[in-house]
């Protein structure tokens, strides 16, 4: 059923991950993930996936969870290592058939680029996990707040963000509910070719966005009812702040550079 | 019942008032208030009864200057709705909870719901958490203020959307139908919260709607149809007019038709009996005198 | 002779993860020909879940749905089937109106049916009439209708596909009283007219008594009640213990048999009170002359 996806997935908690602000966690991640692009070495490396699996214990979020995550792009991951174990050509030669060739230079490329695509899904993954969507636009909103100065509405798209997030899973509820509906009365959704499919969604859709427009067309009377004028001197109630942990946390990412860099320097490149 | 003066006591006054919706097509279309005049005192509690398009809803909208009369004036406190530069000064006045509780609530997160109005005025932070909390606990929603609104009954998110316009700190709050896609339950939630924001904090409120039970319990009844008042006085004097009732299109309580209908075939029952409590009551007396069986 | 039968029908959400739960246990109910069943319960007793198993949308997770005796999850086509035989209409129906005129709306459902045209046709003007939407109404956009009428337009969409069963949620929910009226007023003439079997849900008493002849009462997923309208307003205690309203009727007549009045306990439209308080009078009670 419709019902069952969730969006956004966020895991509440209470852990030094779900601690740190919106705004600081959007910045690791980005440095983070810039990190593991810098790691030209398994030593190097072996830094930021450490990095990752400590965020990862610390986060308390389950092991189980984060390899779901991986479900998606398991395939790709599959893909790529195979590439480069076909197609690197570097190192000596393990095994030789026909004319396939595997060399050690393309099994470490391929176990590399593996790691490194499952740490950048772990860490990613782990600020949607650990961060309420709302946080996360909030965290976005300010940190672009700098682009009011040449005029780009970051309020509004800000608050466009966040009606959306509200209104998925209303709009999901609905879809199932109009389907239901529909099919009480005999609507075929499940048979038939790409065309007859696309029609059978008519009914399904037409209503959906006759409502959604009714539902926009109210929302906006009691917003405006309660004095929201787009965003100009607007307060928030929660106010961020950067804490100890997100200094520790900058200081962390700031000194693991510099270790990558140089382990880099003096222990060779593999890629 | 005409106020053509203002005095200190009245919030909202009708003077005169006429609207008309704007028309698709060339010819205009009729007018959905017809020369309305009404004067709502601070600290009552009024219901707007009317059936569908008696232009009960079209009420609410005026009275909060999201619409403005065609003809006539409505003044909130004094101010003139007319006057676009006092717009935000009438929302903190009077703020407006709507039918569908879905349509109304915009954050994800029901505090963040709450802390929308006041965060729309500028409030320093802490008054608005202040102001959340107090607005939450009031409506007995506080435990649920880390809650999804999407998760809530129907009940529960109509008494966030009222504690939305409470945390504006209005005088009054006008709610257009607000249970009129609820259960049983949901309605009884949200009218026990109505009832204690007007008698325990002194909030002037307007209920609109067409649920006779709901009327009863407010001080004072507006009757609408086709656009005008056609009952205006206490509950017990409005739904004696069952035949002016009937004639809006809207139904009394069954003790009340049981009542009259006991009446006319000239059983002595008091007039303005309306709750099941009060008939079983008046009926007790009639039959015994007063004596206990 | 029994149409529809519920038999030992339970259904689960979720299940297989920590959000399972129990939507229907263990329900038994058998609907006969011909009657005018109401489904009452609070809001999550799994009234919706029940109905929805009429007509195959849902499948049990435990039982069998039968439909003069066979069971309607056998095949895909039989499922299918069912959606025609027992027809569905959903709380704010009106909200489900896609069609550019109200005609194309109606014949949505009989035109699934694979009916032919003049078919189609007479079914799509019978269903107007009984809903009372003349032929003006049926060239009009239905989003131009006014609510109630568009709410009869959705039910017409479900009549004219002529099921043997009818079964309706919640109706005459956020209607005025005049257009709770109209529709009480049009399910009891389709009845009537068709002597179809008709089943409503509804949250609200005063309804209930009015048009039903039986009355099912769902309570956390359980058949708690099942009987005659009487038999269950006789148990009005046990209704207000399960959070549900009682007409007022019944309450301003439990309160006086409370004091002794020794009154019919199963009285609950303001005509049969009526009646009842002036025989009381007039046999023994004392009368004001």
């Amino acid at each position: 059923m419709i019902k069952d996806i969730t969006i956004g997935q966020y895991f509440p908690g209470n852990s030094f991950v779900h601690k740190l602000d919106p705004r600081a966690k959007l910045i690791i991640t980005f440095a983070a993930i810039i990190e593991i692009f810098v790691c030209k070495n398994f030593l190097s490396l072996a830094v930021i996936v450490l990095f990752t699996a400590v965020a990862v214990i610390v986060s308390r979020i389950s092991l189980k969870v984060m390899l779901k995550g991986l479900k998606m792009i398991y395939f790709l991951i599959v893909l790529m290592s195979a590439l480069q174990i076909f197609y690197n050509e570097d190192g000596d030669i393990l095994v030789e058939w026909w004319k396939i060739k595997i060399t050690t230079g393309g099994v470490y490329t391929a176990i590399f680029m593996a790691v490194r695509i499952i740490t950048l899904i772990f860490i990613s993954s782990l600020l949607t996990y650990t961060t309420s969507p709302t946080a996360l636009t909030d965290g976005i909103e300010r940190i672009l707040s700098p682009l009011k100065l040449i005029k780009v509405p970051v309020d509004t798209l800000a608050m466009m963000m966040s009606i959306a997030l509200r209104f998925i899973p209303t709009l999901i509820d609905e879809i199932d509910k109009i389907m239901s509906a529909q099919k009480a009365r005999g609507a075929d959704l499940e048979t038939g070719g790409i065309v007859k499919r696309a029609k059978a969604l008519i009914p399904i859709f037409i209503p959906l966005f006759v409502n959604s427009f009714r539902r926009a067309y109210e929302l906006a009377f009691a917003m405006e009812c309660r004095c929201y004028n787009g965003g100009n001197h607007r307060t928030r109630m929660k106010q961020m702040k950067l804490s100890w942990r997100d200094w520790v946390m900058f200081v962390i990412l700031a000194v693991m550079l510099a270790g990558i860099i140089l382990l880099n320097h003096f222990f060779g490149e593999i890629i | 019942m005409k106020s053509k003066t203002q005095n200190d006591n009245s919030l909202i006054v009708f003077n005169d008032v006429s609207y008309r919706y704007d028309s698709d097509t060339d010819t205009p279309l009729p007018l959905a208030l017809k020369h309305i005049n009404l004067d709502i005192k601070k600290g009552e509690f009024v219901a707007v009864l009317g059936h569908n398009g008696s232009g009960k809803s079209t009420l609410a909208k005026l009275a909060n200057a999201i619409f403005v009369p065609e003809s006539g004036k409505i003044f909130v406190n004094g101010m003139d709705t007319s006057d676009e530069s006092l717009e935000y000064d009438i929302r903190q006045t009077v703020g407006v909870v709507f039918q569908n509780p879905d349509n109304q609530l915009v954050a994800t997160i029901v505090e963040e719901d709450v802390a929308f109005g006041p965060e729309n005025l500028g409030i320093e932070p802490k008054e608005i958490r202040r102001r959340v909390d107090d607005a939450l606990k009031a409506v007995g929603m506080y435990e649920y203020r880390n809650h999804e609104p999407h998760k809530l009954s129907g009940g529960q998110k109509q008494r966030v959307a009222i504690a939305g316009i409470m945390a504006m700190q209005t005088d009054c709050i006008i709610l257009d139908e607000p249970t009129a896609m609820l259960d049983p339950k949901g309605r009884e939630e949200v009218m026990s919260s109505m009832q204690k924001l007007n008698k325990e904090m002194g909030i002037t409120v307007v209920l609109i709607t067409h649920y006779m039970d709901e009327a009863v319990k407010a001080d004072r009844v507006v009757v609408m149809n086709d656009g005008q008042i056609v009952l205006d006085g206490t509950p017990r004097q409005v739904f004696a007019q069952e035949e002016i009732i009937e004639n809006a299109g809207l139904e009394l309580p069954d003790s009340a038709k049981l009542a009259n209908a006991l009446r006319r075939q000239g059983i002595n029952l008091p007039e303005g009996i309306l709750t099941p409590d009060e008939f079983v009551e008046a009926f007790k007396f009639f039959v015994l005198g007063g004596n206990s069986v | 002779m029994t149409v529809l039968e519920a038999r030992n029908i339970s259904y689960k959400y979720s299940v297989g993860t920590p959000f399972e739960m129990t939507a229907l246990n263990n329900i038994n109910l058998k609907v006969e020909k011909g009657e005018m069943l109401a489904i009452i319960g609070h809001t999550g007793s799994g009234k919706s879940t029940l109905i929805q198993h009429f007509n195959a949308l849902l499948k049990p997770s435990e039982g069998q749905i039968l439909l003069y005796g066979k069971d309607i999850n056998e095949s895909k086509e039989t499922a299918h089937a069912a959606r025609f035989k027992v027809g569905l209409c959903f709380q704010y129906p009106e909200y489900q109106l896609f069609e550019d005129t109200v005609y194309k709306d109606i014949a949505f459902g009989p035109g699934n049916m694979g009916l032919d045209k003049t078919e189609i046709d007479m079914r799509v003007r019978r269903a107007a009439s009984f809903v009372g939407l003349n032929e003006n109404m049926l060239q009009k956009s239905p989003f131009d209708l006014s609510g109630g009428e568009k709410r009869r337009a959705a039910i017409a969409g479900v009549m004219a596909m002529e099921p043997e069963v009818l079964i309706m949620d919640e109706p005459a929910a956020g209607l005025d009283p005049k257009g709770r009226r109209v529709i009480l007023d049009l399910i009891k003439n389709y009845r009537r007219q068709t002597g179809s079997t008709v089943i409503i849900v509804s949250h609200s008493m005063e309804d209930v008594a009015e048009i039903a002849e039986k009355i099912a009462v769902l309570n956390h997923g359980e058949l708690a009640m099942y009987g005659t309208v009487d038999r269950v307003f006789e148990r009005s205690s046990e209704l207000c213990d399960m959070g549900l309203n009682i007409p007022q009727i019944t309450r301003i007549f439990t309160e006086l048999n409370k004091c002794g009045f020794g009154l019919n306990k199963a009285v609950y439209t303001v005509e049969q009170a009526e009646r009842e308080l002036t025989e009381y009078l007039h046999k023994g009670g004392k009368s004001n002359d």
